[in-house]
């Protein structure tokens, strides 16, 4: 069975001055990469939202910084149906084959940012919420909007509409080489969107040298302590790589004030590593690797898993985290699955100071 | 208090002077009936208390004589403004708006995303521009129609138009990658809205101005940036308004704007409408004595959602924090006044107004005040 995707793209201006906003839908764009679970299936697709509450993610940046790249990558990874609420009417680059024909079905109404905004934007969200009933919505506000006034109509939007919502992944999208820049010479909303991520992701990381990169990534982490830091480019990150890694940045409102997640290092700068063609093992053999991905030479391994081959036994998948570990092995029929391309062997890893050829060779 | 009660406490106010009359003795530091109250930019939400569109208002002349007949009868608000919105000037210097039928229009393409198209851009001739014209045009008619009511107008201010003809995000990384053209763009902008006010003064004399400016924010520019793009035009606008209309106009910053107040009061802005976010004590103490202030009771969570009681005690609390502030001061929203405001709610402001800001005097505590009971 095929798993449906139904995406909708809604346009609206979320900035002071610029009232506005209509709206885009894009029905059934049909997500068939992975198989559908049952309970004891193992599914590499990651989901954030908890219960039956929809969930509400936020990607902000500045001009520049990537959040069309961004949104291209992740929206087709996420299961489910989603609903992207888009900053700017006529200036979207999301990719064709995200976008099936557009319907307009409802404008919503932008006003500033210190006025209507939050009654226009509440309302938008109710509309959406009556309307599709999607899992999750995600925001791209204007990039000189301030994350936190986001957060702020979303909260009221669930107190005030009495909307079943949680507010999940605050994500920022930074151009690294701009930051220091941008930072001084803009105005407050640049440093919100900053300091109110849970997840930092950086942009053009090729336009500055290794030295330059480090010392701009030390000045993030002190205007952002708490954030995770993902200090590879993001663009070339495995998508299940990229799903674990917005998945391992806190829920908003797990901890509304603060991020305090103690199973997290205090250095929180990640990185990753996706093995896309692992040795096939056998079951014995994955349990000892497993055993010493705690060891120091692998750097500090926050979370793995993987799909290998066992040979004439089918399929493992594994699951890793410094605290627990499972391995299934993939029932008969996921051999047919296989067969049909429906599974990919593969091994994906996020930590802090990873050693890439130390983990490659004890998969490879 | 229920909506009953209002109206019969209402009932038994009377205005014993009208707008311009009470402005008028206020300016000369006499006491008047009751302060000098506003609501600000508030003509959508008035459309829809009376039932029309934002589209009817617009174009629709006699919907728009309608509003402005009956806002006048029903909430005393009589005066009225012909204006430039926030993205009148970008519209006429060829970005894409759109309107919706019951909303507020919005760009839809802006005209220069790149500045090899700069040198196409022309000041634009309120006369002659196909946006332009039917405003003034609209303008000329409703003076004819309403010759006895005080009639003003209105520009949005230079980086708030700016961001009207190129996208905002790109005019701000102008602010650090290309300076050169914003200055220039924002040179355009100020020639715009003076040509606008020129115009204006043609046709109807002297009038009242005023500009909003909701980019020129600590928001969204930084005070570096303030200084550098929109300060000096800020003051190239202020100053040429004044010497077109004889009088300098008042504006409206939306957001976060404490640190540049001592700025626009040196910049000889005669009057400020200060957010909701601000402190209006604080603002009194900082420029009161250079700088006219409005303000600024919340539009979305007092206005639109709170209740009769909790409008009363807001305007209440603007008057006991600023009404004797010694260049004077005007009880207005804290932002546009929004659409789905309740009829209700307006009364209850002018209510307020009329009861707390009883005897006003420029420089001095009401009489409604020192007598209702001051709180702080």
């Amino acid at each position: 069975m095929k798993l449906s995707q139904e995406t909708c793209y809604i346009w609206m201006k979320l900035f002071g001055g610029e009232k506005s906003a209509v709206t885009l839908v894009f029905p059934r764009h049909f997500l068939s990469k992975y198989k559908n679970t049952k309970e004891d299936d193992y599914d590499l697709r990651a989901t954030s939202g908890r219960g039956d509450s929809m969930d509400i993610q936020i990607v902000s940046g500045f001009l520049g910084a990537g959040k069309t790249t961004f949104l291209n990558k992740y929206l087709p990874l996420l299961d489910g149906n989603t609903v992207v609420i888009e900053n700017e009417f006529g200036e979207v680059g999301l990719d064709g084959d995200l976008i099936q024909g557009d319907i307009p079905v409802k404008e919503l109404y932008a006003g500033c940012i210190c006025c209507s905004l939050a009654i226009d934007f509440r309302r938008g969200i109710k509309e959406i919420v009556e309307w599709y009933q999607p899992d999750r919505i995600v925001i791209e506000p204007s990039g000189v909007g301030r994350l936190s006034d986001i957060v702020t109509a979303c909260a009221r939007a669930k107190v005030k509409e009495k909307i079943d919502l949680r507010i999940t992944k605050l994500i920022a999208i930074v151009d690294l080489p701009s930051y220091e820049e941008y930072k001084d010479g803009f105005g407050a909303f640049y440093q919100d969107q900053i300091q109110h991520a849970r997840l930092l992701l950086l942009s053009n990381l090729d336009q500055i040298s290794p030295e330059e990169k480090k010392r701009l990534v030390n000045e993030l982490k002190t205007d952002n302590p708490k954030a995770i830091i993902y200090e590879d480019d993001w663009r070339f990150m495995d998508g299940e790589a990229l799903l674990e890694l917005v998945n391992l940045a806190e829920d908003y409102e797990d901890a509304p004030e603060e991020v305090s997640v103690p199973a997290l290092p205090a250095d929180r700068v990640f990185a990753s590593i996706a093995i896309s063609d692992p040795a096939e093992l056998t079951e014995q053999r994955l349990e000892e690797i497993l055993d010493h991905l705690g060891d120091q030479q692998y750097g500090q391994i926050l979370r793995a898993k993987g799909i290998l081959s066992a040979g004439e036994s089918g399929l493992m998948h594994f699951d890793y985290t410094p605290a627990a570990r499972k391995i299934h092995t993939i029932a008969e029929s996921g051999k047919q699955e296989r067969e049909e391309g429906a599974w990919e062997c593969k091994v994906i890893i996020i930590g802090c100071d990873l050693n890439d050829v130390a983990l490659r060779s004890l998969f490879q | 208090m229920e909506y009953e009660e209002l109206k019969r406490l209402m009932s038994e106010q009377k205005d014993e002077m009208t707008a311009a009359e009470r402005m008028k003795a206020y300016n000369a530091g006499e006491e008047v009936d009751y302060i000098p109250y506003t609501l600000q930019a508030p003509d959508p939400a008035m459309a829809d208390i009376f039932g029309f569109t934002t589209t009817q208002f617009a174009k629709d002349f006699e919907v728009k004589s309608e509003v402005i007949r009956r806002r006048k009868e029903e909430f005393g608000l009589d005066s009225f403004n012909v204006g430039l919105g926030l993205k009148t000037i970008g519209g006429a210097l060829g970005s894409k708006l759109r309107a919706p039928e019951h909303g507020i229009d919005y760009v839809e393409e802006h005209v220069l995303k790149d500045y090899a198209d700069f040198d196409k851009l022309e000041v634009t001739d309120p006369y002659k521009n196909p946006v332009l014209a039917p405003i003034l045009e609209s303008a000329k008619r409703l003076k004819d129609r309403f010759p006895d009511v005080s009639m003003t107008t209105s520009v949005a201010g230079p980086i708030s138009t700016a961001i009207a003809v190129r996208p905002v995000e790109m005019v701000l990384k102008d602010t650090r990658k290309n300076p050169e053209m914003l200055h220039k763009l924002l040179d355009l902008t100020v020639e715009c809205s003076l040509r606008w006010f020129e115009a204006f003064y043609h046709e109807f004399g002297p009038v009242g101005t005023n500009f909003s400016d909701p980019v020129t924010c600590m928001d969204v520019i930084s005070k570096k940036q303030f200084d550098e793009y929109s300060l000096p035009y800020i003051k190239k606008l202020i100053d040429g308004t004044e010497k077109i209309m004889g009088s300098r106009p008042g504006a409206h910053i939306c957001g976060k704007t404490s640190p540049i107040w001592g700025d626009l009061a040196d910049a000889g802005l005669f009057s400020f409408s200060i957010d909701n976010c601000e402190d209006l004590a604080v603002a009194k103490a900082a420029v009161g004595d250079r700088m006219r202030i409005a303000g600024n009771v919340p539009p979305v969570d007092v206005m639109k959602e709170g209740t009769i009681d909790e409008v009363i005690a807001s305007c209440k609390e603007c008057l006991e924090k600023c009404a004797d502030s010694p260049a004077g001061f005007i009880l207005n929203t804290g932002c546009q006044l929004p659409i789905g405001t309740p009829k209700a709610n307006v009364e209850a402001f002018i209510y307020a107004a009329r009861k707390y800001g009883r005897g006003a005097r420029l420089g001095h505590m009401p009489k409604g005040i020192l007598e209702e009971g001051f709180e702080n």
